[in-house]
């Protein structure tokens, strides 16, 4: 066997069992907190933007990253995009899915956050649109973070659904 | 990783789906024209944030608009000596940097008028409009003429802090 082959059979074999720890009763509670948190938080973040699309687009153009005329259309879009994925992940329907979407999106986030800091660009974070004004600093780069590893989680897990959780007491009551 | 891959792209398509139709009928959001760009001074803001001027008798009438500030970016002193009626002081030059207490001042406003005297083309003004813009405060402008130019037009001024 080769050294790729062998790393992929390791790392494979990793993944294999993060997801059987995921399988357990804890873990399936784990997963539903992760759920419920990272799916608040975008629900929490995306009304204040649907409510102003305005002031949301504003705030990405203080980032000086893109194009205004991308702006515009994130500043309209993405909420939706971001309201989707909480409900998604507070549900369960499609809960891997939006997980995977939740951690791209937060990492992007990051990307940003940290660009402006290393820039010193002084500039409110709009995280969580005109709902909660805050200037951006190394604590929102670290919240994004953890809730990246937390959408991990979920998109790891391998079932998420509410039912996850009555099917470990079962087994539970059964043992 | 197959579902996982379709679950994705499910609630990706629909998510876009959502966005462009709530931009459609919605309206993509407008943003400010771009006019004249603040100077830095050599500070922190590494690119140009976009803040508007505004002349004299155009700010006459948002005095006394209660949704519009005045921030004086002058010093402590030349503001104790006068300034436009109501304004907020952030004398840009001695703290170099705007405090929280001042942006937070600002929130409420439609319009945020900065001005300070005319040194150097409305430098501490324009520095002032720049930091205020990138701290997402929407609507900043400078007043053209500054402080000469109010009290040159025998416009409202009081004395004090």
């Amino acid at each position: 066997m080769t050294d790729a082959s062998e790393r992929s059979a390791a790392k494979s074999a990793r993944i294999g069992a993060a997801m059987k720890l995921l399988d357990t009763r804890r873990g399936r509670w784990l997963v539903v907190i992760a759920r419920i948190v990272v799916g608040g938080v975008f629900v929490f973040a995306a009304v204040p933007k649907i409510v102003d699309p305005h002031a949301f687009a504003i705030a990405i153009t203080n980032y000086h990253a893109v194009p205004d005329v991308v702006a515009r259309v994130t500043g309209a879009a993405l909420p939706l995009l971001e309201l989707l994925v909480g409900i998604a992940l507070i549900s369960g329907v499609h809960a891997r899915g939006a997980a995977v979407l939740s951690a791209g999106m937060l990492i992007v986030f990051a990307v940003a956050l940290t660009r402006a800091l290393l820039l010193d660009i002084n500039v409110d974070c709009g995280c969580f649109g005109s709902a909660a004004r805050s200037e951006i600093g190394w604590d929102s780069v670290v919240r994004n973070i953890g809730l990246t590893a937390l959408s991990a989680l979920v998109a790891l897990s391998p079932d998420v659904a509410w039912r996850a959780l009555l099917g470990a007491k079962q087994a539970v009551a059964a043992s | 990783m197959k579902r996982l891959l379709i679950e994705t792209l499910r609630v990706l398509a629909i998510g876009v789906a959502l966005g462009v139709a709530h931009g459609v009928v919605r309206g993509w959001p407008e943003l400010p024209a771009p006019t004249a760009a603040a100077t830095t001074c050599g500070g922190p803001i590494a690119e140009q944030p976009r803040v508007a001027w505004i002349r004299c008798e155009e700010a006459l009438p948002l005095a006394s608009d209660a949704s519009v500030a005045f921030v004086d970016a002058r010093s402590a002193e030349e503001f104790l000596a006068g300034h436009v009626t109501d304004a907020i002081s952030a004398p840009i030059e001695e703290t170099g940097v705007v405090g929280p207490a001042v942006v937070d001042a600002l929130r409420g406003s439609r319009i945020v008028v900065a001005y300070c005297d005319t040194t150097s083309g409305c430098a501490r003004s324009t520095r002032l409009a720049g930091l205020l813009a990138s701290a997402g405060l929407r609507d900043v402008r400078v007043l053209e003429g500054g402080m000469p130019a109010w009290l040159e037009n025998g416009y409202a001024a009081e004395a004090g802090p």
